[in-house]
């Protein structure tokens, strides 16, 4: 098994076959942000695919210093932002049933846990693009206010106020859905 | 401390993004702050289920995708060599620019031209000895008077 590294060595010196295995590895991380951050199924495998494809022809120019996994979120990133610039798709929360995954160690537990899963996804759906990006890119890959910066084109005093607002509109929705519910 | 931090500034803290300072204050204000405390408890909680939201699997179709792979428009191996070729240039040039010196050192010595201008001569660099090479130069011209 060949790491990372030399994977993307043999990719850039125009080797596919290594590239494939990149891709293979890293699809369900850019695929699971594209199709949270922007749009239908379709629409996020279409931006996965065309990340893949500026990945490769841009592999050349990528140095170790990035990350890899942050330098192709950062493709996919603004591969999404043009695509709903040019108005073609509308978000759409993810279905129920995308995220019934088994974190409880009771059947109940378990049941309350996908519910507030399921929920989570649709308001963050509901959050404004520029938040719903700072907030999976902190969340979901880890990356530093630095890092966030660096992918987002924004200062590190912006990513912190952003994400405090994602955060921020994520807890009152909530609590709103919650106290509704319990009516 | 009585001032409340704000929520950015528990955001932060809860990722580690404060300073020394910031951390320290803002962890001694949760000490004694419910209020606080249970929004800090909010944004952990919703950090943590965020962290369970699933990993998508997208069915991507690999190999059609790596047969739409264009080609390069700058290919790697043309920037990658020249860039490894650039340190070894480096050496055979001052290789090359030490042998040059190196040559110019067993070069047989420069000639000594004779002055254009006869009243130069006095300047010349013959040892002592001949202390004037050229008599009529050096001498009071009355005994030829």
């Amino acid at each position: 098994m060949q790491t990372d590294g030399q994977l993307i060595r043999r990719a850039q010196a125009g080797d596919s076959q290594a590239f494939g295995a990149l891709v293979q590895q890293h699809q369900g991380r850019v695929y699971s942000f594209t199709r949270r951050l922007c749009s239908n199924p379709d629409h996020a495998l279409d931006i996965t695919q065309d990340t893949f494809i500026k990945a490769w022809q841009a592999l050349p120019d990528w140095r170790p210093e990035a990350r890899f996994e942050t330098w192709l979120l950062r493709i996919a990133r603004n591969t999404a932002i043009d695509g709903l610039r040019r108005g073609r798709h509308e978000p759409e929360p993810l279905p129920d049933d995308a995220v019934l995954v088994d974190h409880g160690p009771s059947p109940l537990r378990q049941l309350e846990s996908s519910r507030r899963i399921a929920q989570l996804e649709t308001l963050l759906a509901q959050l404004p693009l520029a938040q719903r990006e700072v907030i999976l890119l902190r969340e979901l890959e880890g990356l530093s206010y630095q890092e966030l910066a660096a992918a987002l084109d924004i200062s590190e005093g912006t990513v912190k106020s952003r994400l405090a607002r994602a955060r921020s509109a994520l807890l009152e929705a909530r609590h709103n859905t919650t106290g509704a519910s319990d009516e | 401390m009585n001032e409340h931090p704000d929520i950015s500034q528990l955001s932060a803290h809860l990722d580690g993004e404060l300073d020394s300072t910031e951390t320290a204050r803002v962890s001694g204000h949760l000490l004694s702050c419910p209020a606080c405390q249970q929004q800090y408890r909010g944004l952990r909680d919703l950090s943590s289920d965020m962290n369970q939201l699933p990993m998508l699997t997208p069915e991507l179709d690999i190999t059609a995708l790596l047969g739409q792979l264009p080609q390069r428009q700058h290919p790697v191996p043309a920037q990658s060599h020249w860039r490894r070729a650039l340190p070894g240039a480096a050496a055979a040039a001052s290789l090359v620019l030490g042998l040059l010196i190196g040559a110019g050192l067993d070069a047989p010595a420069p000639t000594t031209h004779e002055p254009a201008f006869a009243a130069l001569a006095i300047l010349d660099s013959t040892p002592p000895g001949a202390l004037c090479r050229q008599p009529e130069l050096c001498y009071l011209q009355e005994k030829q008077q």
